[in-house]
């Protein structure tokens, strides 16, 4: 039998990937990718936790975080695709302007 | 039995495309991995009674999300970038925080029970039963979040006629 830990550790590895992509790569798209990794791995510790306590509110949530997750690829892909329109580049190294 | 097999390739597939996902050089490739995630995940979700999850998982995330990425992704021009290593400094710092998480999970892991068998009802009507009553106000949010954001990403992105 499968324990919810393991599932919480795969998730919370998961999640771990993802801040380190964000930490070694410079790439727009790709630090956006590692957001979704990250979401999913968070969607999937809920799902884990609406499992254990046998309640399904764990997985509406889960549905929101999916919907939400959807509206804001829509707009932070129009704002990269913006960004690389103006500025030429997608490497966030080169997009110093505001000095961060 | 079988379902701790199907854990062991949802979860290794999930792992090892996550880490491909950061280290490709390519970002096509990195996107692809990325869907392989997803499906995985999907996988998992299915092992968890989560049915419906998984399907809207592979419908929205894989099918919608991924595609999104790969249009800006073909518009955008794709260098081959080198993962950068100056940045590995702070690679000590982060194995310290990944142990500390590790070991603080596998100490609450001692504590987490097994699954018990399922004893209320999973199944899609029962899930859209609760979404369509207690969950109506918050779904009807959804729509009007994702027909803004979607009017938003379209006047964000338009081209500018000057």
């Amino acid at each position: 039998m499968i324990q919810p830990a393991f599932y919480l550790i795969l998730s919370l590895v998961l999640f771990f990937i993802g801040v380190f992509g964000i930490f070694i790569r410079r790439n727009l798209l790709v630090l956006f990718m590692c957001i979704e990794l990250m979401l999913n791995s968070v969607n999937l510790a809920f799902v884990t936790f609406s499992r254990m306590v046998q309640n399904l509110e764990g997985q509406i949530f889960v549905f929101f975080v999916i919907s939400v997750a959807a509206a804001e690829a829509a707009v932070g892909l129009a704002i990269i695709l913006l960004v690389f329109r103006s500025r030429k580049t997608a490497e966030i190294d080169q997009l110093t302007s505001m000095k961060g | 039995m079988i379902e701790i097999v199907f854990f062991i390739v949802f979860a290794g597939t999930a792992v090892g495309a996550a880490l491909s996902l950061i280290l490709q050089k390519n970002i096509i490739y990195s996107a692809l991995s990325l869907i392989l995630v997803i499906g995985s995940m999907g996988g998992l979700f299915l092992l968890l009674n989560a049915a419906f999850l998984a399907i809207l998982q592979i419908v929205i995330y894989a099918g919608a999300i991924m595609t999104l990425f790969l249009f800006v992704i073909m518009m955008v021009d794709i260098k081959e970038e080198p993962v950068s290593t100056k940045l590995f400094r702070s690679r000590l710092a982060l194995l310290a925080l990944l142990l500390i998480a590790g070991g603080t999970m596998w100490g609450i892991s001692a504590s987490i029970p097994v699954f018990d068998p399922l004893s209320h009802d999973f199944s899609v009507k029962a899930l859209s039963r609760e979404l369509y009553t207690t969950y109506l106000f918050p779904f009807e949010a959804i729509a009007v979040l994702i027909i803004s954001s979607v009017i938003g990403a379209l006047y964000i992105a338009r081209k500018e006629e000057s």
